[in-house]
């Protein structure tokens, strides 16, 4: 039998994006792929009392997020949420809540795979006020759509989930949506944002 | 010729640079700030293009793009507004509706026929001589000259962006009532976006002096701005605001920008249109507004000419006059209507040494020679006396109309007094307010009073101030103007778009059209470029008083969106085509595959590599029957039940049974709507008691899921349904040796034929990634179908490459099931088709009492079946042309079609399957063809599957 190398994982824009060594530290208007960072998806009954049992902060209503420990939880349902890590922390919090949720046997909730079928995008840099009205028909003026604001709309002409994150004082918006659309989703920026540099970031 | 004022005139040129564009091929100067049309007055062009109908030289009009005079062309952008457009270096303009050249039209002719030409005479004409006569004589003649822009059928490529902005308040106009609303309303706290059409704020302000002491305007222009700039007001220049919508929704043009707008309020300060006068040949170059002439001198530093006549209509015929004076041009006479001095500055003209001529009309305006100029006026008094005064200037004063499109689109009402002078738009609906000259104002202190209580009002209405109870605004004395007379000669016009005269208006009238919107259709009166700006007013005078009505009674024609012209690329969606890629689709690109859209999916035909594609697909099959190929199969839609119910709910969208299907197991699913008609069909593996992993075809997934949203929420069932289509990608692992290559990889799963029977499924780790395995036929080979997360799809490829199994697209995959006789959802089904047409009654489950779509398939089983589906070959070659679509004929007519149809290289014999009369697809039968060189053949009726009947291959 052939010895195999150890199988990696692949997301969709990897051959058409620069790899970053982490996360710039400039204010340059930039489009990251954060799809390889962890995240997780979980959806159903026990979502939500599994989540407080962990200590989890949840936001108390739905369309808010919540930052803690290096992950930022959305919350788009009663019982669903979708728990990103923070590119800025240690992803290890996270990474620990997935292993206690596998060990898990009771109520928990049900895996929604975000961490395959989404497309996790991040738009950030001071042109954003100016950039998302391209993107999207919804109202994007931060007194409608300020930090820690969950959207569930059509951006890029599709279904997506849009989140202002802000991260270390950049004016950023994180944007998840079908990962099959991924290239679509980056010629469509690139269309209408020209100035926007791109960019990819591994855990 | 160089027609510049001196410093002092032109604020928005640059004097200190120049630039050069030609028109007609003739070098024209221009400096960075001017429009074409400016450029080609201060240059002494004056004749910008030929109308429509009697090729007359037409000229500078509004200076403000709201007529049709300039409209020119620039390369390959057709109907572009000269005195919109801004000059730049190097363009290349030509005059619209010209044959020949614009001085020596050859068109002109047909200003001398006009008497052959009455209003709708294309209603009665072109008819004759002969019975063919409109299309093969009048009708491309009629093509190659009608029409005004020339569009290219090799345009450049343009960009058109979109975009999406909510306000809380939206300003149209940034005149000195729009000025004041937006600062009233930004300083109360509201989010406020300013739009003006012109390049810079300020309206009227801008070029008009609003008193014969222009200071007090040019300095309430300059606080107005002051206060704008330090309000944080957004403000849009260079923009038209081109309809408002239901909800205060706007689109307005930037340029090659569409920006849409959503405003909670809005304040409509859209001005309003000077009027021209109807005189004979008043559409002489030469003839303009007072307004246009203003514009010309202050904006652009243009001598609009050498000696003017003036007519004074309403006061700003006085100002107008006065920035003549101020600006050098002589003035021949000021011409006043009325016999007393109504406005006050009689006087101030006197004293400057100006003639004023009270009680007076413009009669006639006389061209030079070809009329491309005009030379002189013929004035006369009250008591019919003719004077002739020679003049290159006629600045007309002649009242307005306010700017009421908006506010029509919104809902409200025009009306006016009898006269036509004082206008009032009545009916706005709630959140939206006009002011200014939009309302009937002209006073400047009254304009900016209005203004500033529109703001309050929106801003009230926006809960940033209480709500107050507001006085009126002033209501100033509205302009007066004059009615229109004909000429006895005509080529007195009243719509300068479609050359169309007082008589035509009265001709239509006596055709029988009394009523306004017919006489519009009619006569096409207001139905050109300007969109009736300057002959609706005129035009309903006319009809009121050749129907003894009052202008109340007819009424002026309703205005409906778009504003004003609208280019397609803005109207046009521009995104880029929606296309989806499945994980491994570099991977195919790699390995050369021919790739083709299903829906919005991309898929690989074949992998050709040099070979023509059908000695590739011959390949693949061969590859299938003979060896092991992959083939990506991750579109396949893919559906996540679990819960409590999740089985129970199956059973009742499914036909088969699923509620006691074993865990570990895989069952074929057929899911029927309410009519018993076949929706789609997959596979169910078990994975646990409470959790299912179902397989859609890709074309239905959606509209499955959909359908069983529906339903768990009618059936208040506890079942969590996810479409994970995207999240998982599979592979379709098929050929004999299969197994095989499965078994060289390392992993959790048991491959063996013991370990893994037909129609099992398993999930573990294969070559470290983890799986869903199952274990299902679709080729009539040995199969697995391995599901796993998308990410780890092109490591699992690789994998299974390196085992020794090589990859086979979508082309081959057709032929293989086809060989097997598997149906392809979409393809050999269609709304109507049921399991029974199909001879799928073996996937309808006898024993439940319930699926959707039963009592319908078993109502439908009772009517009787008018058709079915059959296996058919062709006993020799094609030659016939059969293909899919062919017609299947029954006693001469058709009874159905050929669904999929190819050459079975496994078989050696063409194949297919078709719908057909019952009695005639019974295998031993035969059913007539008709091929699309409309050949008819019979085709022998076989039993399905072509291949393996006994199924031993699949289930090694």
């Amino acid at each position: 039998m052939t010895a195999l190398a150890a199988p990696a994982r692949s997301w969709p824009l990897d051959h058409r994006l620069p790899l970053l060594k982490g996360w710039p530290t400039d204010d340059r208007n930039r489009m990251l792929d954060l799809s390889p960072l962890p995240r997780l998806g979980l959806r159903g009954p026990g979502t939500s009392a599994w989540l407080a049992g962990q200590g989890c902060p949840l936001p108390e209503t739905i369309h808010r997020s919540a930052g803690t420990e290096g992950m930022t939880i959305l919350r788009l349902g009663a019982e669903e949420v979708v728990i990103l890590s923070d590119p800025l922390a240690d992803p290890d919090r996270l990474t620990r809540l997935q292993q206690d949720w596998q060990a898990t046997t009771g109520p928990k909730g049900f895996d929604a795979y975000r961490d395959e079928g989404w497309c996790w995008l991040c738009l950030s840099g001071p042109a954003i006020s100016d950039a998302l009205p391209l993107l999207t028909a919804i109202d994007t003026r931060p007194n409608a759509f300020g930090l820690g604001t969950v959207v569930q709309t059509r951006a890029l002409h599709m279904d997506a989930v849009l989140v202002r994150t802000d991260r270390g004082g950049v004016p950023s918006v994180d944007i998840l949506f079908d990962v099959a659309s991924s290239g679509f989703a980056a010629d469509f920026i690139a269309d209408v944002l020209p100035g926007f540099e791109m960019g990819r970031l591994v855990r | 010729m160089n027609n510049r004022l001196g410093n002092g005139w032109g604020s928005r040129i640059d004097r200190n640079a120049s630039m050069a564009f030609t028109f007609e091929g003739r070098p024209v100067t221009a400096h960075p700030g001017d429009t074409i049309a400016s450029a080609l007055a201060a240059n002494g062009e004056w004749v910008l293009s030929r109308s429509f109908k009697y090729h007359r030289p037409r000229g500078v009009l509004t200076m403000a793009g709201q007529d049709a005079n300039t409209l020119v062309q620039i390369g390959d952008e057709a109907n572009v507004r000269a005195d919109l457009r801004e000059a730049a270096q190097g363009m290349a303009v030509t005059p619209l509706n010209v044959s020949g050249s614009l001085r020596r039209d050859r068109g002109r002719i047909i200003d001398r026929l006009g008497r052959f030409l009455p209003v709708g005479f294309y209603y009665r004409t072109f008819f004759g001589p002969g019975k063919n006569s409109w299309l093969k004589l009048w009708e491309p003649i009629i093509r190659a000259s009608a029409g005004l822009g020339t569009v290219s059928l090799t345009p450049a490529r343009r960009h058109y962006a979109k975009e999406t902005r909510h306000c809380d308040l939206l300003v149209v106009g940034a005149g000195p009532a729009g000025l004041a609303a937006a600062i009233t309303a930004a300083k109360a706290g509201a989010d406020v976006i300013l739009v003006e059409k012109e390049p810079e704020l300020g309206g009227a302000l801008t070029y008009a002096r609003f008193d014969a002491n222009a200071a007090d305007a040019a300095c309430k222009l300059a606080e107005l701005r002051d206060k704008a700039a330090a309000a944080g007001i957004t403000v849009l220049t260079g923009a038209t605001c081109n309809g408002r919508f239901a909800d205060n929704w706007m689109p307005v043009l930037q340029g090659d920008r569409l920006i849409r707008i959503r405003a909670a309020e809005l304040v409509l300060a859209t001005g309003a249109h000077e009027q021209p006068l109807i005189f004979r040949n008043n559409d002489l170059p030469g003839v303009m507004l007072s307004s246009a002439a203003q514009r010309l001198m202050r904006h652009y530093g243009v001598r609009p000419g050498q000696r003017a006549v003036v007519y004074a209509g309403d006061r700003d015929g006085y100002l107008a006059a006065l920035d003549l004076d101020d600006a050098g041009v002589r003035i021949a006479a000021v011409v006043d209507p009325e016999t007393e001095d109504r406005d006050g500055l009689s006087d101030v003209l006197i004293q400057r040494g100006l003639t004023v001529m009270r009680g007076c009309r413009i009669t006639e305006a006389q061209g030079n020679r070809g009329g491309l100029h005009l030379k002189s006026v013929e004035i006369r008094d009250d008591n019919g006396t003719a004077t002739s005064l020679d003049c290159d200037l006629l600045v007309v004063a002649g009242g307005y109309t306010p700017g009421y499109q908006l506010a029509l689109h919104a809902g409200a009402r025009l009306t006016s007094d009898d006269s036509g002078t004082r206008f009032s738009i009545t009916g706005m609906p709630p959140h939206v307010h006009l002011a200014g000259a939009a309302a009937g104002l002209s006073d400047l202190g009254a304009v900016v009073a209005s203004g500033e209580i529109a703001g309050t009002r929106a801003a009230a209405g926006l809960g940033l101030l209480p709500a107050q109870d507001l006085p009126a605004p002033v209501q100033a004395r509205w302009r007066r103007a004059v009615p229109s007379q004909a000429h006895p000669k005509g080529r007195d016009f009243v719509d300068f778009d479609e050359d169309l005269q007082v008589k035509d208006i009265e001709n239509a009238i006596a055709d029988g059209y009394r009523e306004l919107e017919l006489i519009k259709r009619y006569s096409t009166v207001g139905m050109g470029p300007s969109q009736g700006r300057h002959a609706a007013l005129a035009t309903a005078r006319i009809v009121a008083r050749k129907t003894a009505r009052s202008l109340a009674e007819v009424g002026i024609t309703t205005s409906r969106p778009p504003f004003g012209p609208e280019k397609l690329g803005l109207l046009a969606d521009t995104t880029p085509e929606r296309y989806r890629h499945t994980a491994l689709h570099a991977v195919h690109q790699a390995a050369g595959a021919r790739m083709s859209p299903v829906g919005a999916w991309w898929r690989p035909l074949a992998y050709p590599g040099t070979a023509p594609m059908s000695d590739a697909i011959r390949r693949e099959i061969r590859l299938v029957r003979e060896a092991v190929g992959m083939l990506d199969v991750s579109t396949l839609g893919k559906l996540e039940l679990r819960g409590k119910d999740a089985a129970t709910f199956l059973d009742r969208i499914y036909t088969m049974a699923h509620a006691r299907q074993p865990v570990g197991r895989v069952r074929y699913c057929l899911a029927l709507n309410e009519m018993g008609s076949i929706l789609d069909d997959g596979v169910a593996y078990r994975l646990a008691e409470d959790h299912f992993y179902v397989t859609a075809t890709t074309g239905a997934v959606e509209r499955l899921y959909a359908e069983m949203m529906l339903q768990k929420t009618l059936w208040g069932m506890e079942v969590d349904i996810q479409n994970v289509t995207a999240a998982f990608a599979a592979i379709n692992l098929t050929g004999p040796h299969a197994r095989e290559v499965l078994q060289r990889l390392p992993g959790s799963i048991d491959f063996t034929r013991e370990g893994f029977a037909y129609l099992d499924g398993r999930s573990g780790e294969l070559a470290g990634c983890p799986v869903r395995a199952m274990r299902i036929g679709f080729t009539g080979e040995l199969s697995y179908e391995l599901h796993l997360p998308q990410s780890h799809a092109p490591a699992l490829w690789a994998a299974l490459a390196q085992a020794g199994a090589e990859p086979y697209g979508l082309e081959a995959s057709r032929m293989l099931r086809l060989e097997k006789g598997h149906i392809i959802i979409g393809q050999d089904t269609d709304a109507l088709s049921t399991p029974d047409e199909l001879d799928m009654g073996w996937a309808l489950s006898r024993k439940k009492p319930f699926h959707v779509g039963k009592a319908a398939t078993e109502q439908r089983r009772a009517m009787g079946r008018k058709r079915q589906l059959c296996g058919f070959v062709l006993p020799g070659g094609n030659d016939a042309g059969i293909g899919e679509s062919s017609l299947v004929l029954s006693n001469g007519q058709p009874i159905g079609h050929v669904t999929s149809f190819g050459h079975s290289p496994t078989l050696g014999k063409w194949i297919g399957l078709a719908y057909a009369a019952p009695e005639d697809a019974k295998p031993g039968s035969q059913i007539r063809l008709r091929g699309f060189s409309a050949t008819e053949i019979k085709a022998p009726v076989v039993a399905l599957p072509f291949y393996d009947a006994d199924n031993t291959r699949q289930e090694i």
